[in-house]
Protein backbone atom coordinates (compact mmCIF):
# COMPACT_ATOMS: atom_id res chain seq x y z
CA UNK A 1 0.00 0.00 0.00
CA UNK A 2 1.24 3.44 -0.89
CA UNK A 3 1.74 6.45 1.28
CA UNK A 4 -1.67 7.83 0.46
CA UNK A 5 -3.30 4.60 1.50
CA UNK A 6 -1.36 4.54 4.73
CA UNK A 7 -2.37 8.06 5.58
CA UNK A 8 -5.93 7.33 4.60
CA UNK A 9 -6.08 4.37 6.90
CA UNK A 10 -4.51 6.15 9.84
CA UNK A 11 -6.97 8.99 9.50
CA UNK A 12 -9.87 6.62 9.06
CA UNK A 13 -9.09 4.90 12.31
CA UNK A 14 -9.55 8.23 13.97
CA UNK A 15 -12.95 8.35 12.41
CA UNK A 16 -12.07 11.03 9.94
CA UNK A 17 -14.39 10.76 7.03
CA UNK A 18 -12.03 12.52 4.69
CA UNK A 19 -9.37 9.94 5.39
CA UNK A 20 -11.78 7.16 4.65
CA UNK A 21 -12.72 8.83 1.40
CA UNK A 22 -9.07 8.60 0.35
CA UNK A 23 -9.06 4.94 1.19
CA UNK A 24 -12.16 4.43 -0.93
CA UNK A 25 -10.56 6.41 -3.75
CA UNK A 26 -7.52 4.19 -3.68
CA UNK A 27 -9.28 0.85 -3.52
CA UNK A 28 -12.57 1.24 -5.39
CA UNK A 29 -11.37 0.08 -8.78
CA UNK A 30 -9.54 -2.92 -7.37
CA UNK A 31 -12.50 -3.82 -5.20
CA UNK A 32 -14.84 -3.70 -8.16
CA UNK A 33 -12.61 -5.98 -10.22
CA UNK A 34 -12.40 -8.47 -7.37
CA UNK A 35 -16.13 -8.26 -6.71
CA UNK A 36 -16.98 -8.74 -10.36
CA UNK A 37 -14.72 -11.77 -10.61
CA UNK A 38 -16.40 -13.27 -7.58
CA UNK A 39 -19.98 -12.53 -8.61
CA UNK A 40 -19.84 -12.29 -12.40
CA UNK A 41 -22.45 -9.57 -12.31
CA UNK A 42 -22.13 -5.79 -12.28
CA UNK A 43 -24.98 -5.03 -9.94
CA UNK A 44 -23.87 -7.64 -7.44
CA UNK A 45 -20.30 -6.38 -7.74
CA UNK A 46 -21.47 -2.85 -6.97
CA UNK A 47 -23.29 -4.16 -3.91
CA UNK A 48 -20.17 -6.01 -2.77
CA UNK A 49 -18.07 -2.86 -3.14
CA UNK A 50 -20.56 -0.75 -1.21
CA UNK A 51 -21.09 -3.26 1.55
CA UNK A 52 -17.38 -4.02 1.90
CA UNK A 53 -16.45 -0.39 2.40
CA UNK A 54 -19.38 0.11 4.74
CA UNK A 55 -18.32 -2.85 6.87
CA UNK A 56 -14.70 -1.73 6.80
CA UNK A 57 -15.79 1.61 8.15
CA UNK A 58 -17.86 -0.02 10.87
CA UNK A 59 -15.20 -2.44 11.98
CA UNK A 60 -12.10 -0.36 12.52
CA UNK A 61 -11.96 -1.55 16.07
CA UNK A 62 -11.20 -5.06 14.87
CA UNK A 63 -8.45 -3.95 12.58
CA UNK A 64 -4.93 -4.32 13.88
CA UNK A 65 -2.44 -2.78 11.50
CA UNK A 66 -2.48 -1.24 8.09
CA UNK A 67 -0.43 -4.15 6.75
CA UNK A 68 -3.55 -6.25 7.13
CA UNK A 69 -5.74 -3.93 5.14
CA UNK A 70 -5.51 -5.89 1.93
CA UNK A 71 -6.39 -9.23 3.48
CA UNK A 72 -9.05 -7.52 5.53
CA UNK A 73 -10.69 -6.09 2.43
CA UNK A 74 -10.44 -9.50 0.77
CA UNK A 75 -11.99 -11.16 3.80
CA UNK A 76 -14.96 -8.85 4.04
CA UNK A 77 -15.57 -8.81 0.30
CA UNK A 78 -15.25 -12.60 0.09
CA UNK A 79 -17.61 -13.26 2.95
CA UNK A 80 -20.18 -10.89 1.59
CA UNK A 81 -19.81 -12.29 -1.93
CA UNK A 82 -20.32 -15.83 -0.62
CA UNK A 83 -23.48 -14.73 1.19
CA UNK A 84 -24.70 -12.97 -1.89
CA UNK A 85 -23.96 -15.92 -4.19
CA UNK A 86 -25.77 -18.26 -1.81
CA UNK A 87 -28.78 -15.97 -1.83
CA UNK A 88 -28.61 -15.84 -5.59
CA UNK A 89 -28.56 -19.63 -5.77
CA UNK A 90 -31.68 -19.79 -3.65
CA UNK A 91 -33.42 -17.21 -5.80
CA UNK A 92 -32.44 -19.03 -8.94
CA UNK A 93 -33.81 -22.27 -7.60
CA UNK A 94 -37.01 -20.56 -6.59
CA UNK A 95 -37.74 -18.80 -9.82
CA UNK A 96 -35.09 -19.70 -12.33
CA UNK A 97 -37.12 -19.89 -15.49
CA UNK A 98 -38.88 -16.59 -15.04
CA UNK A 99 -35.71 -14.74 -14.15
CA UNK A 100 -33.67 -16.25 -16.92
CA UNK A 101 -36.23 -15.24 -19.50
CA UNK A 102 -36.20 -11.57 -18.65
CA UNK A 103 -32.67 -11.02 -17.40
CA UNK A 104 -31.31 -8.32 -19.70
CA UNK A 105 -27.84 -8.61 -18.21
CA UNK A 106 -27.50 -11.87 -20.07
CA UNK A 107 -27.04 -9.78 -23.18
CA UNK A 108 -29.55 -10.55 -25.86
CA UNK A 109 -28.17 -8.10 -28.38
CA UNK A 110 -26.07 -9.52 -31.14
CA UNK A 111 -22.40 -9.36 -30.32
CA UNK A 112 -20.01 -9.69 -33.22
CA UNK A 113 -17.47 -11.42 -30.98
CA UNK A 114 -19.94 -14.17 -30.17
CA UNK A 115 -19.17 -15.85 -33.43
CA UNK A 116 -15.50 -16.10 -32.68
CA UNK A 117 -13.78 -18.89 -30.84
CA UNK A 118 -12.54 -16.63 -28.08
CA UNK A 119 -16.06 -15.40 -27.40
CA UNK A 120 -17.21 -18.99 -27.22
CA UNK A 121 -14.52 -19.76 -24.69
CA UNK A 122 -15.35 -16.66 -22.70
CA UNK A 123 -19.02 -17.57 -22.60
CA UNK A 124 -18.15 -21.10 -21.51
CA UNK A 125 -15.92 -19.80 -18.73
CA UNK A 126 -18.64 -17.46 -17.48
CA UNK A 127 -21.13 -20.30 -17.53
CA UNK A 128 -18.88 -22.63 -15.62
CA UNK A 129 -17.97 -19.96 -13.10
CA UNK A 130 -21.68 -19.52 -12.47
CA UNK A 131 -21.98 -23.23 -11.81
CA UNK A 132 -19.30 -23.31 -9.15
CA UNK A 133 -20.39 -23.24 -5.55
CA UNK A 134 -19.94 -19.85 -3.87
CA UNK A 135 -16.89 -21.06 -1.96
CA UNK A 136 -15.33 -22.69 -5.01
CA UNK A 137 -15.82 -19.52 -6.99
CA UNK A 138 -14.40 -17.23 -4.36
CA UNK A 139 -11.45 -19.50 -3.57
CA UNK A 140 -10.64 -19.86 -7.25
CA UNK A 141 -10.89 -16.10 -7.81
CA UNK A 142 -8.59 -15.36 -4.92
CA UNK A 143 -6.05 -17.92 -6.13
CA UNK A 144 -6.22 -17.43 -9.85
CA UNK A 145 -7.03 -13.75 -10.28
CA UNK A 146 -5.84 -12.21 -7.05
CA UNK A 147 -2.73 -14.36 -6.67
CA UNK A 148 -3.27 -15.11 -2.99
CA UNK A 149 -1.55 -18.19 -1.65
CA UNK A 150 -3.62 -21.11 -0.42
CA UNK A 151 -2.66 -20.25 3.14
CA UNK A 152 -3.80 -16.66 2.68
CA UNK A 153 -7.05 -17.78 1.08
CA UNK A 154 -7.67 -20.07 4.01
CA UNK A 155 -7.23 -17.12 6.36
CA UNK A 156 -9.50 -14.90 4.31
CA UNK A 157 -12.25 -17.52 4.06
CA UNK A 158 -11.80 -19.00 7.50
CA UNK A 159 -10.97 -22.46 6.15
CA UNK A 160 -8.33 -25.04 6.87
CA UNK A 161 -5.63 -25.34 4.25
CA UNK A 162 -6.87 -28.75 3.13
CA UNK A 163 -10.41 -27.46 2.70
CA UNK A 164 -9.13 -24.44 0.79
CA UNK A 165 -7.19 -26.70 -1.54
CA UNK A 166 -10.23 -28.86 -2.11
CA UNK A 167 -12.36 -25.90 -3.12
CA UNK A 168 -9.72 -24.80 -5.61
CA UNK A 169 -9.19 -28.33 -6.92
CA UNK A 170 -12.89 -28.83 -7.45
CA UNK A 171 -13.25 -25.48 -9.18
CA UNK A 172 -10.38 -26.19 -11.55
CA UNK A 173 -11.60 -29.73 -12.16
CA UNK A 174 -15.07 -28.51 -13.12
CA UNK A 175 -13.66 -25.80 -15.35
CA UNK A 176 -11.37 -28.28 -17.00
CA UNK A 177 -14.11 -30.83 -17.62
CA UNK A 178 -16.25 -28.20 -19.29
CA UNK A 179 -13.58 -26.32 -21.19
CA UNK A 180 -11.25 -29.07 -22.31
CA UNK A 181 -13.17 -29.68 -25.54
CA UNK A 182 -12.75 -26.01 -26.41
CA UNK A 183 -9.09 -25.68 -25.57
CA UNK A 184 -7.91 -29.13 -26.59
CA UNK A 185 -4.58 -30.14 -28.02
CA UNK A 186 -4.97 -28.37 -31.30
CA UNK A 187 -5.31 -24.92 -29.75
CA UNK B 1 6.58 -44.55 -14.12
CA UNK B 2 4.64 -42.64 -11.52
CA UNK B 3 2.29 -40.03 -12.95
CA UNK B 4 1.13 -36.93 -11.19
CA UNK B 5 -2.45 -36.29 -10.22
CA UNK B 6 -4.44 -33.27 -11.36
CA UNK B 7 -4.16 -31.82 -7.87
CA UNK B 8 -0.36 -31.97 -8.03
CA UNK B 9 -0.37 -30.24 -11.40
CA UNK B 10 -2.70 -27.49 -10.14
CA UNK B 11 -0.42 -26.80 -7.19
CA UNK B 12 2.57 -26.83 -9.52
CA UNK B 13 0.91 -24.34 -11.84
CA UNK B 14 0.26 -21.96 -8.98
CA UNK B 15 3.75 -22.37 -7.59
CA UNK B 16 2.54 -24.12 -4.46
CA UNK B 17 3.92 -27.58 -5.01
CA UNK B 18 6.20 -29.12 -2.41
CA UNK B 19 8.39 -30.64 -5.11
CA UNK B 20 8.45 -28.26 -8.06
CA UNK B 21 11.76 -29.50 -9.49
CA UNK B 22 10.67 -33.12 -9.51
CA UNK B 23 7.40 -32.26 -11.24
CA UNK B 24 9.09 -30.02 -13.78
CA UNK B 25 11.55 -32.80 -14.57
CA UNK B 26 8.77 -35.34 -14.88
CA UNK B 27 6.72 -33.10 -17.17
CA UNK B 28 9.70 -32.79 -19.46
CA UNK B 29 10.07 -36.56 -19.61
CA UNK B 30 6.49 -37.82 -19.58
CA UNK B 31 4.29 -37.18 -22.62
CA UNK B 32 1.11 -38.09 -20.82
CA UNK B 33 1.64 -35.75 -17.90
CA UNK B 34 3.02 -33.11 -20.24
CA UNK B 35 -0.18 -33.19 -22.27
CA UNK B 36 -2.30 -33.12 -19.13
CA UNK B 37 -0.40 -30.16 -17.82
CA UNK B 38 -0.58 -28.35 -21.14
CA UNK B 39 -4.33 -28.72 -21.22
CA UNK B 40 -4.63 -27.57 -17.63
CA UNK B 41 -2.63 -24.45 -18.39
CA UNK B 42 -4.79 -23.69 -21.43
CA UNK B 43 -7.97 -24.05 -19.39
CA UNK B 44 -6.65 -21.76 -16.70
CA UNK B 45 -5.52 -19.26 -19.32
CA UNK B 46 -9.03 -19.36 -20.74
CA UNK B 47 -10.32 -18.27 -17.34
CA UNK B 48 -8.44 -15.03 -17.92
CA UNK B 49 -10.47 -14.34 -21.03
CA UNK B 50 -13.47 -13.19 -19.02
CA UNK B 51 -13.50 -9.45 -19.12
CA UNK B 52 -14.31 -7.19 -16.23
CA UNK B 53 -16.43 -4.19 -17.21
CA UNK B 54 -14.26 -1.18 -16.81
CA UNK B 55 -15.27 1.59 -14.43
CA UNK B 56 -14.67 5.14 -15.47
CA UNK B 57 -12.19 7.48 -13.83
CA UNK B 58 -14.90 8.91 -11.58
CA UNK B 59 -15.84 5.54 -10.20
CA UNK B 60 -14.34 6.12 -6.77
CA UNK B 61 -16.30 9.35 -6.50
CA UNK B 62 -19.47 7.49 -7.46
CA UNK B 63 -18.80 4.87 -4.81
CA UNK B 64 -18.21 7.59 -2.28
CA UNK B 65 -21.40 9.45 -3.20
CA UNK B 66 -23.44 6.33 -2.47
CA UNK B 67 -21.44 5.42 0.60
CA UNK B 68 -21.14 8.73 2.42
CA UNK B 69 -24.77 9.08 3.55
CA UNK B 70 -24.53 5.66 5.19
CA UNK B 71 -21.31 6.57 6.99
CA UNK B 72 -22.83 9.76 8.30
CA UNK B 73 -25.50 7.77 10.06
CA UNK B 74 -24.88 5.99 13.29
CA UNK B 75 -24.79 2.20 13.11
CA UNK B 76 -28.14 0.59 12.49
CA UNK B 77 -28.35 -1.02 15.87
CA UNK B 78 -27.29 2.07 17.77
CA UNK B 79 -29.88 4.66 17.17
CA UNK B 80 -32.71 5.94 15.10
CA UNK B 81 -30.57 8.34 13.19
CA UNK B 82 -30.78 6.13 10.17
CA UNK B 83 -32.88 8.44 8.16
CA UNK B 84 -32.45 8.71 4.49
CA UNK B 85 -31.76 12.33 3.81
CA UNK B 86 -35.08 14.12 4.18
CA UNK B 87 -34.36 16.30 1.19
CA UNK B 88 -33.94 13.20 -0.93
CA UNK B 89 -37.32 11.94 0.16
CA UNK B 90 -38.85 15.31 -0.63
CA UNK B 91 -37.12 15.41 -3.98
CA UNK B 92 -38.38 11.90 -4.70
CA UNK B 93 -41.89 12.91 -3.81
CA UNK B 94 -41.73 15.97 -6.01
CA UNK B 95 -40.39 14.00 -8.96
CA UNK B 96 -43.01 11.30 -8.49
CA UNK B 97 -45.78 13.87 -8.38
CA UNK B 98 -44.57 15.54 -11.55
CA UNK B 99 -44.18 12.24 -13.31
CA UNK B 100 -47.61 11.07 -12.30
CA UNK B 101 -49.15 14.39 -13.24
CA UNK B 102 -47.51 14.03 -16.61
CA UNK B 103 -48.68 10.48 -16.99
CA UNK B 104 -52.28 11.25 -16.28
CA UNK B 105 -52.11 14.37 -18.42
CA UNK B 106 -52.93 16.93 -15.80
CA UNK B 107 -50.61 19.77 -16.44
CA UNK B 108 -52.11 22.76 -14.75
CA UNK B 109 -50.12 25.35 -16.63
CA UNK B 110 -52.41 25.90 -19.62
CA UNK B 111 -56.11 26.01 -20.25
CA UNK B 112 -56.01 23.52 -23.09
CA UNK B 113 -53.26 20.96 -22.58
CA UNK B 114 -52.03 19.13 -25.59
CA UNK B 115 -52.57 15.37 -25.49
CA UNK B 116 -49.42 13.55 -24.54
CA UNK B 117 -48.40 10.85 -26.98
CA UNK B 118 -48.85 7.37 -25.57
CA UNK B 119 -45.26 6.45 -26.38
CA UNK B 120 -43.92 9.41 -24.41
CA UNK B 121 -46.10 8.57 -21.42
CA UNK B 122 -44.89 5.02 -21.38
CA UNK B 123 -41.28 6.11 -21.65
CA UNK B 124 -41.65 8.47 -18.71
CA UNK B 125 -43.36 5.75 -16.71
CA UNK B 126 -40.54 3.32 -17.39
CA UNK B 127 -37.84 5.81 -16.45
CA UNK B 128 -39.64 6.78 -13.27
CA UNK B 129 -40.34 3.18 -12.33
CA UNK B 130 -36.73 2.15 -12.89
CA UNK B 131 -35.58 4.95 -10.56
CA UNK B 132 -38.19 3.98 -8.01
CA UNK B 133 -37.16 0.34 -8.20
CA UNK B 134 -33.53 1.24 -7.68
CA UNK B 135 -34.37 3.24 -4.54
CA UNK B 136 -36.50 0.36 -3.29
CA UNK B 137 -33.81 -2.15 -4.11
CA UNK B 138 -31.26 -0.23 -2.07
CA UNK B 139 -33.59 -0.13 0.88
CA UNK B 140 -34.19 -3.88 0.69
CA UNK B 141 -30.46 -4.58 0.32
CA UNK B 142 -29.79 -2.51 3.44
CA UNK B 143 -32.45 -4.44 5.33
CA UNK B 144 -31.14 -7.78 4.12
CA UNK B 145 -27.64 -6.81 5.20
CA UNK B 146 -28.66 -5.35 8.53
CA UNK B 147 -27.43 -7.11 11.59
CA UNK B 148 -27.02 -6.34 15.21
CA UNK B 149 -26.50 -8.38 18.32
CA UNK B 150 -29.51 -6.95 20.08
CA UNK B 151 -31.83 -6.17 17.24
CA UNK B 152 -31.89 -3.13 15.02
CA UNK B 153 -33.58 0.22 14.96
CA UNK B 154 -35.36 0.65 11.64
CA UNK B 155 -36.94 4.02 12.25
CA UNK B 156 -35.21 5.52 9.25
CA UNK B 157 -36.03 2.58 6.97
CA UNK B 158 -39.63 2.93 8.01
CA UNK B 159 -39.59 6.52 6.89
CA UNK B 160 -38.09 5.54 3.54
CA UNK B 161 -40.48 2.61 3.22
CA UNK B 162 -43.48 4.84 3.90
CA UNK B 163 -42.33 7.28 1.25
CA UNK B 164 -41.61 4.53 -1.26
CA UNK B 165 -44.88 2.73 -0.53
CA UNK B 166 -46.87 5.86 -1.30
CA UNK B 167 -45.13 6.28 -4.64
CA UNK B 168 -45.26 2.58 -5.27
CA UNK B 169 -49.03 2.50 -5.09
CA UNK B 170 -49.30 5.23 -7.73
CA UNK B 171 -46.76 3.62 -10.02
CA UNK B 172 -48.49 0.27 -9.63
CA UNK B 173 -51.84 1.71 -10.60
CA UNK B 174 -50.32 3.54 -13.55
CA UNK B 175 -48.44 0.46 -14.70
CA UNK B 176 -51.60 -1.57 -14.44
CA UNK B 177 -53.56 0.94 -16.50
CA UNK B 178 -50.77 0.96 -19.08
CA UNK B 179 -51.00 -2.83 -19.40
CA UNK B 180 -47.56 -3.37 -17.88
CA UNK B 181 -48.69 -6.38 -15.89
CA UNK B 182 -45.23 -7.67 -15.10
CA UNK B 183 -44.23 -4.36 -13.56
CA UNK B 184 -47.56 -4.00 -11.79
CA UNK B 185 -47.26 -7.49 -10.28
CA UNK B 186 -43.77 -6.81 -9.01
CA UNK B 187 -44.82 -3.46 -7.57
CA UNK B 188 -47.71 -5.14 -5.82
CA UNK B 189 -45.36 -7.60 -4.18
CA UNK B 190 -42.89 -4.86 -3.33
CA UNK B 191 -45.66 -2.82 -1.80
CA UNK B 192 -46.49 -5.57 0.66
CA UNK B 193 -42.91 -5.60 1.91
CA UNK B 194 -42.72 -1.82 2.05
CA UNK B 195 -45.97 -1.71 4.01
CA UNK B 196 -44.69 -4.38 6.36
CA UNK B 197 -41.59 -2.32 7.09
CA UNK B 198 -43.50 0.95 7.25
CA UNK B 199 -46.16 -0.34 9.61
CA UNK B 200 -44.03 -2.66 11.72
CA UNK B 201 -42.22 -1.88 14.94
CA UNK B 202 -39.45 0.68 14.72
CA UNK B 203 -37.13 -1.64 16.57
CA UNK B 204 -36.82 -5.20 15.35
CA UNK B 205 -35.60 -7.98 17.59
CA UNK B 206 -33.05 -10.28 16.06
CA UNK B 207 -35.68 -12.94 15.22
CA UNK B 208 -38.05 -10.36 13.73
CA UNK B 209 -35.28 -9.00 11.55
CA UNK B 210 -34.30 -12.51 10.47
CA UNK B 211 -37.94 -13.22 9.59
CA UNK B 212 -38.19 -10.07 7.48
CA UNK B 213 -34.93 -10.89 5.74
CA UNK B 214 -36.15 -14.41 5.01
CA UNK B 215 -39.38 -13.10 3.53
CA UNK B 216 -37.49 -10.70 1.27
CA UNK B 217 -35.02 -13.34 0.21
CA UNK B 218 -37.44 -16.20 -0.25
CA UNK B 219 -39.31 -14.19 -2.85
CA UNK B 220 -36.13 -13.33 -4.68
CA UNK B 221 -37.41 -9.80 -4.55
CA UNK B 222 -34.08 -8.00 -4.77
CA UNK B 223 -33.04 -9.89 -7.85
CA UNK B 224 -36.41 -9.55 -9.52
CA UNK B 225 -36.46 -5.83 -8.85
CA UNK B 226 -33.08 -5.54 -10.44
CA UNK B 227 -34.18 -7.53 -13.46
CA UNK B 228 -37.36 -5.56 -14.03
CA UNK B 229 -35.55 -2.31 -13.36
CA UNK B 230 -32.98 -3.08 -16.05
CA UNK B 231 -35.73 -4.16 -18.40
CA UNK B 232 -37.61 -0.92 -17.77
CA UNK B 233 -34.44 1.06 -18.41
CA UNK B 234 -33.86 -0.80 -21.60
CA UNK B 235 -37.46 -0.42 -22.80
CA UNK B 236 -37.35 3.28 -22.08
CA UNK B 237 -34.36 3.66 -24.36
CA UNK B 238 -31.86 4.17 -21.56
CA UNK B 239 -28.73 2.06 -21.76
CA UNK B 240 -28.61 -0.94 -19.46
CA UNK B 241 -25.97 -0.85 -16.76
CA UNK B 242 -23.64 -3.20 -18.57
CA UNK B 243 -23.89 -1.39 -21.89
CA UNK B 244 -23.39 1.97 -20.22
CA UNK B 245 -20.24 0.87 -18.48
CA UNK B 246 -18.80 -0.46 -21.68
CA UNK B 247 -19.49 2.57 -23.75
CA UNK B 248 -16.31 4.28 -24.74
CA UNK B 249 -14.34 2.60 -22.04
CA UNK B 250 -13.41 -0.66 -23.65
CA UNK B 251 -12.94 -3.84 -21.73
CA UNK B 252 -10.25 -4.86 -19.42
CA UNK B 253 -8.93 -8.34 -19.12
Amino acid sequence: MGTAGTMALDQSRDGKVEGFRMLVAEHSQKMFRLAYRMTGNEQDAEDVVQETFFRVYRQFGRFETREHLSSWLHRIASNYAIDLLRRRERWKKADLDQIEQVDPLRGTEPDPDRSTWSAEVRAAVEKEMDRLTPRERVAFTLRHHEGLSIREIGEVMGLRESATKNHIFRAVHKMRAALAPLVGESR
Amino acid sequence: MKHYREEDLILHHYGESDSPDAIAHHLAECDRCGREYGQLVRVLSAADSVSVPRRNADYAAEVWTRLEPRLARRPLWDAGEWLRLPRLALAGAAVASLVLAFLIGRWSGGPAPQPIPEEARERVLLIAVSEHLERSRRLLVELVNADGPAGVDVTAQQSSARDLAAHNRLYRQTASRAGRDEIADLLEELERVLQEVANGPSRLAFTELAGLQRRIESRGLVMRIRTIKEQARSDSGQPALRDRSRRGAGLEL
